[in-house]
């Protein structure tokens, strides 16, 4: 509990850093200098003359408006002092007026002086920092937004399903067939990982180009390329977790959304960010992680009920062992569970060890090739089914060989990088002393739902 | 000060512009043109090593405020790199102005530490 309270305290203080760095980034970079800070207008005496030497070397300093604003609002303010001075000394106001232009220098000349003063490498370095760190909160932000359209997304498509369905308008069911939830899941972890994308790219160009006193369109390209492979790389390899077509669509166009939001209208202020919508936000977050844990929790609780069953078809995979080369007192006991180290599904078979070694030995000496068969099942999601082996498949979905340990066999099975396993029931067989396949143990069964990445979805088999 | 297209002779120059405005400044918050006038005081030219009469590569290094060139690169410069803060401040009619000081902490204490 400690450390979560931690990790939470941790992550909202680095969030709302995050946010600070962008809003104050946003400042430099909006249209206005700090009302704070610089006068929005140069003073009243400014000529044509001074604003035609101003705007020669604006062209050319390519900085974030509100340097720009206050650096011509400094040197109008110079301009105007020299002037005044020069008229002290006799001058007159035209002659003055070239005077002090002409000791500043080529306007041109005096904005690449200055653009090269304000684009110092500690800056540049500083932007690249401040980025990555504004892209962070960026990417929190985003999520957090993310889930909230996607939740009112899905509220909004609930309430016109109905309303379309009665008027004869059927919508494509994108989830049938998917009674787990999958489906659903991954559209919004995907939907919610592209806004993040997009998000944390803009909190990035921005932020940079404001801590870099360069502007927004100079630094896009860098936080484009940055971006898009990044997210990309996380979305379609890193990114593990259920997967379905709709999902990985989404994510492949992820380096995309990266890449566009670091250019179209970045010279835009991002939307206002205050500590309210972050709340909503969390709220919404959190609210909907607690529906679909409870949602889970009332869903797995459903299946792998076998019970009293007549017939598991378990002929269709092999013929049982004779009792001439694997006696009825043969026992196997045992089961499966997760393969923490893979992510797999461990499968277990261990003979009664009262039978005793030699008696054991005896019964292993008639049985070559032996393996474990993992099939396909009739689903057992669905409460009230009958289990056993789907007739409807001629072959196995996957087969290891079993490896045997004293007593036991095992093996391990990874069920979840299939796209449609679905339910599954493992059954191990042997090759007997007739050279024929026979069925040692009548098995077990589970349910498996697809892991991974949306690379591993596209390439995995079916 | 000096007005060069050679780019070496430029940074040369600008760093010798940087290094009189910091003696310029001494402890006080100074405007631009209050830096400038400060500059063109003898004592602080001399102070700086850089007399009216010195000659960079030919072209004429004036210690008058004649070529004001240098200046505000080597103002905004200083505060790229944290050596100066500046702020808008009202001066006596109440008008605000850009105004220069320097940082008592920064990266430039670092190196005076190491030379010490």
């Amino acid at each position: 509990m400690t450390i979560l309270v931690g990790y939470v305290v941790v992550l909202g203080g680095l969030l709302v850093a995050a946010v600070w760095l962008v809003r104050r980034s946003e400042r430099r970079l909006g249209a206005e200098p700090d009302a704070h800070t610089a006068p929005t207008q140069p003073g009243s005496d400014v000529t044509a003359e001074i604003t035609a030497y101003l705007d020669r070397m604006t062209a050319e300093l390519a900085l974030p408006a509100a340097d720009v604003a206050e650096v011509r609002a400094e040197l109008a303010d110079h301009l105007q002092d020299s002037i005044a001075s020069l008229e002290a000394e006799g001058m007159d106001r035209d002659s003055a007026i070239r005077e002090a232009l002409g000791r500043l220098g080529p306007a041109a000349e005096l904005g690449r002086q200055l653009r090269m003063a304000h684009q110092s490498t500690r800056r540049l370095l500083a932007g690249v920092g401040g980025g990555v760190f504004a892209g962070g909160g960026g990417f929190v932000l985003g999520y957090l937004g993310g889930t909230m359209l996607a939740l009112f997304a899905a509220l909004a498509l609930a309430l016109a399903t109905p309303v379309l369905a009665a008027v004869g308008l059927r919508l494509p069911d994108i989830t049938s067939g998917d009674h787990s939830g999958n489906a659903v899941n991954s559209i919004f972890l995907a939907v919610a990982t592209a806004i993040a994308a997009g998000a944390a790219t803009r909190y990035a160009v921005r932020t940079s180009a404001s801590l870099s006193r360069r502007t927004p369109r100079s630094v896009a390209a860098f936080w484009a390329v940055g971006g898009g492979l990044g997210f990309g790389w996380w979305a379609i390899f890193g990114m593990r977790g259920a997967q379905s077509w709709p999902s990985v669509a989404i994510e492949l166009c992820v380096p995309v959304v990266a890449a566009v939001a670091a250019f179209a209208g970045i010279e835009r202020s991002m939307p206002h960010v205050g500590r309210w919508a972050v709340v909503a936000g969390l709220v919404a977050v959190v609210g909907s992680g607690l529906v679909f844990a409870v949602a889970g929790s009332v869903s797995s609780s459903v299946i792998n009920t076998i019970g009293q069953q007549p017939d598991l078809h378990l002929d269709s995979v092999a013929p049982a062992a004779p009792t001439a080369w694997l006696p009825e007192d043969a026992n196997f006991g045992g089961g499966w569970g997760s393969d923490w180290s893979t992510g797999g599904t461990q499968v277990s078979l261990e003979l009664d060890p009262n039978l005793g070694a030699p008696a054991i030995a005896a019964i292993l000496a008639n049985w070559r090739e032996v393996r474990f068969e993992a099939w396909h099942a009739l689903p057992m999601d669905m409460p009230g089914l009958l289990v056993g082996i789907d007739t409807r498949y001629s072959s196995p979905i996957e087969v290891q060989p079993a490896s045997f340990s004293d007593t036991s066999f095992e093996a391990v099975f990874h069920l979840e990088r299939f796209r449609d396993s679905g339910s599954w029931w493992i059954v191990l067989t042997a090759v007997g002393p007739d050279g024929h396949r026979y069925r040692l143990e009548s098995g077990m069964g589970g349910d498996a739902r697809f892991n991974g990445s949306a690379w591993d979805w596209l390439t995995a088999p079916q | 000060m000096s007005r060069t297209d050679d780019p070496a002779r430029r940074v040369e120059a600008l760093v010798r512009e940087r290094k009189r405005v910091l003696d310029a400044l001494r402890g006080e918050d100074l405007t631009g043109p209050a830096i400038l006038r400060r500059m063109s005081e003898p004592s602080t030219a001399a102070e700086a090593g850089t007399p009216a009469s010195a000659q960079l590569g030919g072209a004429a290094v004036d210690s008058e405020p004649r070529d004001q060139s240098l200046l505000y690169p080597a103002l905004h410069s200083l505060e790229a790199d944290w050596r100066l803060e500046a702020a808008w401040l009202p001066d006596a009619g109440g008008v605000r102005r850009r105004t220069y000081r320097k940082r008592r902490f920064g990266p430039h204490l670092l190196g005076e530490i190491g030379r010490s």
